[in-house]
C-alpha cells in the first residue's frame, strides 16, 4: 500500500519536473499570463469606468464585481486551458512510447494503475501552475477593492474538476498513439466533445432529453460552480468523467501486454 | 513488511532455479513467434540467447520480465510466477531492452537515481547504489551531463547502469552491444565479465563472439524454437561428431595422404594445399599415430592442432537443419 503512493508519487514527480525543466511549458505560461493578464486588466477597467458612470446615475447597487469581472476571468482561463492542456499531456505517454523510455516503467514494480494515476496527477500538476498563475489578479485586485471570496473559490473548485477531466482525456488519448501531435488532436477533439453535449441542450426536444442532456452538461455544471453553488451531482459528474478516462488508458495499457 | 519478506526468502529457496520456462509459447496474431520453449536457468549463471534476427529472442525475454503475456506457457522468475506476481518478479529483474529505455532531458545520475526508486530501492541506499552503477559502468565522468548529449555507447552504458542500479538478482540484456564501434563493444563485454559472479545473467545477441566471450550456457534459437543449448564446448563437440585436426608439414611426399589414410582411426583426409583437415574417430591415439606418419614422411611437421568448430559454424550448421534438437 505505502508503494502505490511512493511507485505513483515518484513516477508523477519526474514528470512534473520534466515539464518544468523544458522549455514549452514556459512558452506556454507566457502565453496564458499574457492574455490572462491583458483580459483582466481591461474587463477591470470597463467595469470601473461603468461603476463610476452607474454612481453619477445613482444606481451603483446594480454592479458586481463577481459578475462581471471574475467570471469573465473564470471563462477566459477556461478557455486558454482548453486549448493549452491538450498540449501539456499530449507528451505524456505518446512520448514515452515514441522514445521507448516506457519500457523502463512497463518493467518496473509499477502496476497500470499507479503510471495512469501517475501521469494525471503530473498533467494536473502542471495545469494547476498555470490556475494558481490567474489567482494573481483576484489577489492584487483584492488590495483596491473587495472581492467575494466565496463564489471565486467553488468557480475555482469548478474550473480544477474541469481541468482535470480535460487532463484525464488527455491522457488517454496520449495512451492511444506514439505521435504527440495526433494525441494532442485526439485530445482537443474529445474535450470539444464535451461541450458539444452541452449545446445539443438547446436542441433536444422533449423533458426526459432535456434532463439527462442537462446533467451530462459541463456547462452547466461549470455555471453552478462560478454562480458560488457546489453541487455533489456536479463533482460526482466530473470524478466519474476522471475515473472514465483512467480505466479506458489503464486498459490501453494492460492490452499492450497482450499483443 | 517482515512478513512478506520472510515470505519472499522461503519461496526463493524453495527453488533451485532463477529461470523457469515451460511450455512457453507466444502468438502475434497469426504468427507464431515462439513456439513451445523450455529451459532453465541456474542461479549464478550466465547464459546467451542466441538466434538470428527475428528468431524470438526479445520476445522471450519481454515475457520474462513481465513487459509481455505469454499466449500459453509458464514462466516463473526466483519462484514467482510472471503472470501472477509480475511486481514482484519485476523486483528482482534488471532490464536492458534492445533500445535503452531513457529520458532525453535529464541527468545521467537523476535518471539512475529515479530508476532505482522506481525499482524500490529507498532513502539514503540510493545515492549509494547509484554511485555504485556509475563506477560499474564507467559513468562518473559523464554524471552531470543531459543523456540527450550522449554518444550512442554512453547511452547503451546508461541504459545498463539502469538495469544495474537496483543490484537485482537476475540481468536481462537484449543485445547490449548492438550498434556500437569496435572500442565500445569490447568495454561493454569487459563489463558483462566483471558482473559474472554478483547477477545471474541472460544475454542476447546476434553477434557470436560476443557469446562466445562471455557465456557459461549458451541456448540457439531459431524460428521461436531452441534448436540447441549446451555449454560451449560441448556444442563444438556434438556439431563435430568425430574429431577434427589440422596438420600442416613443409615438404609433403608423394603419396602422403594414401599413408594418412591408412592410419587406424582416421577416417577422411581434405587436402588444403600444404595442410591437411584430418577426421577422426576420436580414438586417444590416433593424433600420435599421425605424427608419426608425418615425420617418418620426412616432409617436415609444421603444426598438428586440433580444429575446433567456432562458434558461427555450428550456429550455421544447427540453425540450417531446422529444428533437430
Amino acid at each position: 500500500m505505502i508503494w502505490f503512493f511512493r511507485g505513483t508519487f515518484i513516477l508523477a514527480w519526474r514528470d512534473l519536473k520534466s515539464y518544468l525543466h523544458g522549455a514549452g511549458f514556459y512558452v506556454i505560461a507566457a502565453f496564458f499570463s499574457a492574455i490572462i493578464g491583458w483580459a483582466y486588466i481591461s474587463r477591470l477597467f470597463d467595469f470601473i469606468r461603468m461603476s463610476g458612470q452607474m454612481a453619477q446615475m445613482g444606481r451603483s447597487d446594480n454592479m458586481n464585481l463577481h459578475s462581471t469581472v471574475m467570471m469573465s476571468l473564470m471563462a477566459q482561463v477556461h478557455l486558454i486551458l482548453f486549448f493549452a492542456i491538450p498540449f501539456i499531456t499530449m507528451w505524456l505517454l505518446a512520448e514515452e512510447k515514441r522514445t521507448r523510455s516506457f519500457d523502463l516503467l512497463m518493467t518496473s514494480p509499477l502496476s497500470s494503475t499507479q503510471i495512469v494515476i501517475a501521469k494525471i496527477m503530473a498533467g494536473f500538476g502542471a495545469a494547476l501552475v498555470l490556475v494558481l498563475i490567474s489567482l494573481v489578479y483576484p489577489f492584487f485586485t483584492s488590495l483596491i477593492s473587495d472581492v467575494q471570496w466565496a463564489p471565486l473559490f467553488t468557480s475555482y473548485l469548478g474550473l480544477l474538476l474541469l481541468m482535470a477531466t480535460y487532463v484525464a482525456i488527455g491522457v488517454f488519448s496520449s495512451s492511444l498513439t506514439q505521435s504527440s501531435i495526433l494525441a494532442c488532436f485526439m485530445a482537443f477533439v474529445l474535450s470539444l466533445s464535451l461541450w458539444f453535449v452541452a449545446w445539443a441542450g438547446n436542441v433536444v426536444e422533449g423533458m426526459t432529453a432535456q434532463n439527462i442532456v442537462h446533467h451530462i452538461s459541463v456547462a452547466n455544471h461549470f455555471s453552478q460552480f462560478s454562480k458560488g453553488v457546489v453541487e455533489t451531482k456536479g463533482i460526482v459528474f466530473h470524478l466519474s468523467l476522471i475515473f472514465l478516462f483512467g480505466f479506458l488508458t489503464q486498459r490501453v495499457i494492460e492490452v499492450a501486454r497482450w499483443r | 513488511m517482515v512478513d512478506s519478506s520472510l515470505r519472499r526468502s522461503s519461496q526463493e529457496t524453495s527453488s533451485p532455479y532463477m529461470i523457469e520456462i515451460k511450455n512457453l509459447t507466444k502468438w502475434y496474431g497469426a504468427i507464431h513467434a515462439v513456439k513451445d520453449i523450455n529451459f532453465h536457468v541456474h542461479r549464478g549463471e550466465v547464459v546467451g540467447f542466441l538466434g538470428p534476427n527475428g528468431a524470438g529472442k526479445s520476445t522471450t525475454m519481454k515475457i520474462i520480465t513481465g513487459y509481455m503475456a505469454p499466449s500459453e506457457g509458464e514462466v516463473r522468475v526466483a519462484g514467482y510466477d510472471v503472470f501472477e506476481n509480475p511486481l514482484e518478479v519485476k523486483r528482482h529483474i534488471g532490464y536492458l531492452p534492445e533500445t535503452p529505455p531513457l529520458y532525453a532531458d535529464m541527468y545521467v545520475r537523476d535518471y539512475l537515481s529515479f530508476a532505482a526508486k522506481l525499482k524500490g530501492v529507498v532513502g539514503s541506499s540510493v545515492c549509494s547504489k547509484v554511485d555504485l552503477a556509475l563506477e560499474k559502468a564507467g559513468l562518473e565522468d559523464v554524471q552531470k551531463r543531459l543523456i540527450q548529449n550522449l554518444s550512442k555507447g554512453y547511452k547503451q552504458r546508461v541504459g545498463l547502469a539502469q538495469a544495474l542500479v537496483s543490484e537485482p538478482e537476475l540481468l536481462i540484456l537484449d543485445e547490449p552491444t548492438v550498434g556500437l564501434d569496435p572500442k565500445q563493444v569490447a568495454e561493454i563485454r569487459h563489463l558483462i565479465q566483471r558482473l559474472k559472479g554478483h547477477h545471474t545473467i541472460v544475454l542476447s545477441t546476434h553477434i557470436l563472439p560476443e557469446v562466445q566471450a562471455t557465456c557459461e550456457r549458451i541456448v540457439i534459437i531459431n524460428k521461436g524454437q531452441i534448436v540447441a543449448e549446451d555449454s560451449l564446448e560441448k556444442l563444438q563437440e556434438r556439431v563435430h561428431g568425430a574429431r577434427h585436426f589440422l596438420l600442416r608439414v613443409r615438404r609433403p611426399s608423394e603419396g602422403f595422404v594414401s599413408q594418412l589414410n591408412s592410419v587406424a582411426g582416421v577416417e577422411r583426409v581434405e587436402s588444403l594445399g600444404s595442410s591437411y583437415e584430418l577426421v577422426t574417430d576420436g580414438s586417444g591415439e590416433c593424433p600420435s599415430l599421425v605424427a608419426q606418419v608425418a615425420i617418418a614422411s620426412g616432409g617436415g611437421l609444421l603444426e598438428l592442432r586440433a580444429m575446433d568448430l567456432d562458434l558461427e559454424q555450428i550456429f550455421l550448421k544447427l540453425t540450417s537443419q531446422g529444428g533437430e534438437r
